[in-house]
């Protein structure tokens, strides 16, 4: 029963707050998102509150972020309020919070997995610069844990780095640090 | 310094703060301006910083247990990860030389984090007149964080050879009698040499422990001198300097009934636990251990109680602390367990225990 008092709660704040903005990408794409959602962008907040605008329905342009980047991105602040919510409510209640916990880390999980090494990148350049704190350390541990236990071959990929090392050169220093190349994921 | 096109410098260093140092070593590789990154020495403070944060500290802490095998020359070191306690057996074999002594293990493994052993210089002890001989006191490794230096502290009493060493050994001479010195020194990485150190007068007991350092880098001793006083013997890392503290009360000075006190560091504070044996009804022996927490160095009155474990059974002397309430025993069979304070509940978690009394020593540790 304190289940259904939580969700109701999360509806009522969702439809009590109609006000959307319209976000426009820089490939073309058109979006509408809430309020709440969109302060989360604290690009945009700073905007609003600097300029002391009125929060209207003005369109703003995000010329740095894609289409697909920004689907993401509200996806994953929408789910990130409604949790937030939800933990505020199971409060005290150490079985509900530990239910939360759990269903958020069951999200993120999913949510990372669903993202190709270029998508990943490409959304923390996004998120970067929306300037989405929770946002942008989530994806930062992310990628940290995608990496750790993958070879230096695999690094390169991933960040585009190039090689410049001699034979010789990089030879020494993974004589120096052999040890470290145990145990680590087949590319 | 530009380490790619695409990616920025910052993100980057985001991102590598959160690995561990075995990924960070390898991926030295990757190209020169990442050694370099990784290898300079405001990245390795970012990053130490990053791993001790409360908040991250323990998501990648282990404790390590050093196992004394039946077999005398054999240790093992297994890990436990401190958030699951997923037993794992250490990477890193350890060098068949020192495999008599415990605590000098310790100190290795923790250097060998690098998987760097070094063979530290013999000190120059001073010269002793010919009648003395010289003991261990206790030895100690520790980070000092401002000058990011590696240190050990070592301590050596130095007495009279009593013409009669059956006497000396069977406990029937007063030291009192005897002329006794007590010599400290401070090895330093840096300069890859022994410096002597003002000591103090007191005897480390069960040296094999340990110093325990905690994050402010304190080390941590129980002492006691030849007039019955008792109590934590500290060793300022950074300044080079002893501090004592007297235990909580006099009444649990050594007598007949007390047996032991085992001392370990819980929550960075420095922790002893005082026992006592319960002669049950039925004539088994059970165990008690009162845990006291010192919150100030050097005074006495800042000593809490924090609770009792036991009467239990079975169980020769306590660890270390998980988690608050939770804490490790060795048991008489020679097994590691798992006690919580608070439900009383038991939980064997290593098989693979010697023969020995103190065949374990667990320690918290932390790669950086």
């Amino acid at each position: 029963m304190a289940d259904d008092g939580v969700n109701t709660k999360v509806e009522a704040v969702s439809k009590a707050t109609t006000e959307t903005i319209e976000l426009r990408t820089e490939d073309g794409g058109v979006f509408d998102v809430d309020k709440p959602v969109a302060m989360e962008f604290l690009i945009l907040k700073s905007f609003y509150e600097d300029e002391g605008r009125v929060f209207d329905k003005t369109s703003i342009r995000l010329p740095n972020v894609k289409q697909l980047e920004l689907s993401k991105v509200i996806e994953y602040c929408t789910r990130a309020l409604e949790f937030g919510a939800k933990s505020a409510a199971a409060a005290g209640d150490k079985d509900a919070e530990r239910m939360v916990r759990q269903e958020r880390e069951g999200f993120e999980a999913e949510f990372v997995d669903e993202l190709s090494n270029e998508m990943l990148k490409e959304l923390i350049l996004a998120v970067n610069f929306l300037d989405i704190k929770e946002m942008l350390d989530f994806l930062i541990r992310s990628v940290a844990n995608r990496i750790r236990n993958r070879s230096v071959a695999y690094v390169r990929q991933f960040f585009d780095i190039e090689n410049d090392f001699t034979p010789q050169e990089e030879d020494q220093i993974h004589q120096e640090n052999a040890w470290a190349f145990e145990g680590v994921d087949a590319d | 310094m530009v380490m790619n096109n695409h990616f920025p410098e910052d993100l980057l260093l985001q991102i590598l703060v959160w690995l561990p140092v075995i990924s960070l070593s390898r991926f030295k590789c990757a190209c020169k301006s990442w050694c370099a990154f990784i290898s300079d020495q405001t990245f390795i403070d970012e990053h130490l910083l990053h791993t001790q944060s409360p908040s991250n500290r323990n998501k990648n802490a282990l404790f390590l247990v050093n196992q004394r095998d039946k077999i005398p020359s054999k240790h093992v070191v297994s890990t436990l990860s401190y958030e699951t306690l997923q037993v794992s057996l250490a990477q890193v074999p350890l060098p068949s030389l020192y495999s008599g002594i415990i605590d000098k293990k310790v100190e290795i493994f923790i250097v060998g984090s690098c998987n760097e052993t070094k063979v530290v210089p013999v000190s120059n002890l001073p010269g002793l007149p010919a009648n003395y001989r010289a003991s261990p006191n206790g030895i100690g490794f520790g980070f000092d964080a401002k000058t990011h230096n590696y240190k050990i502290i070592r301590n050596f009493r130095f007495f009279e050879r009593y013409p009669n060493l059956d006497e000396y050994e069977m406990g029937l001479v007063d030291e009192n009698e005897m002329g006794i010195m007590f010599y400290s020194e401070v090895y330093s990485l840096r300069t890859d040499s022994w410096t002597q150190v003002d000591s103090l007068p007191f005897c480390i007991w069960n040296a094999c422990r340990g110093m325990k350092t905690n994050l402010n880098g304190i080390g941590n001793w129980w002492a006691s001198d030849t007039d019955h006083w008792e109590g934590i013997l500290s060793f300022d890392i950074a300044k080079e300097v002893f501090l004592i503290t007297p235990m909580p009360d006099d009444s649990l000075i050594y007598n007949g009934y007390r047996c032991d006190v085992e001392y370990f560091l819980l929550n960075e504070l420095v922790a002893v636990a005082i026992s006592w044996k319960n002669r049950h009804a039925e004539g088994s022996v059970r165990m008690c251990w009162d845990v006291w927490l010192l919150h100030e160095y050097g005074v006495r009155e800042s000593w809490t109680k924090l609770f009792r474990v036991g009467p239990l059974t079975g169980i020769r002397r306590p660890l270390e602390f998980w988690k608050n309430d939770i804490i490790f025993l060795e048991k008489d069979d020679g097994q590691l367990a798992l006690y919580d304070v608070s439900t009383k509940e038991m939980m064997t978690i290593l098989q693979i225990g010697g023969d020995h009394v103190f065949s374990f020593q667990v320690i918290s540790y932390m790669k950086a």
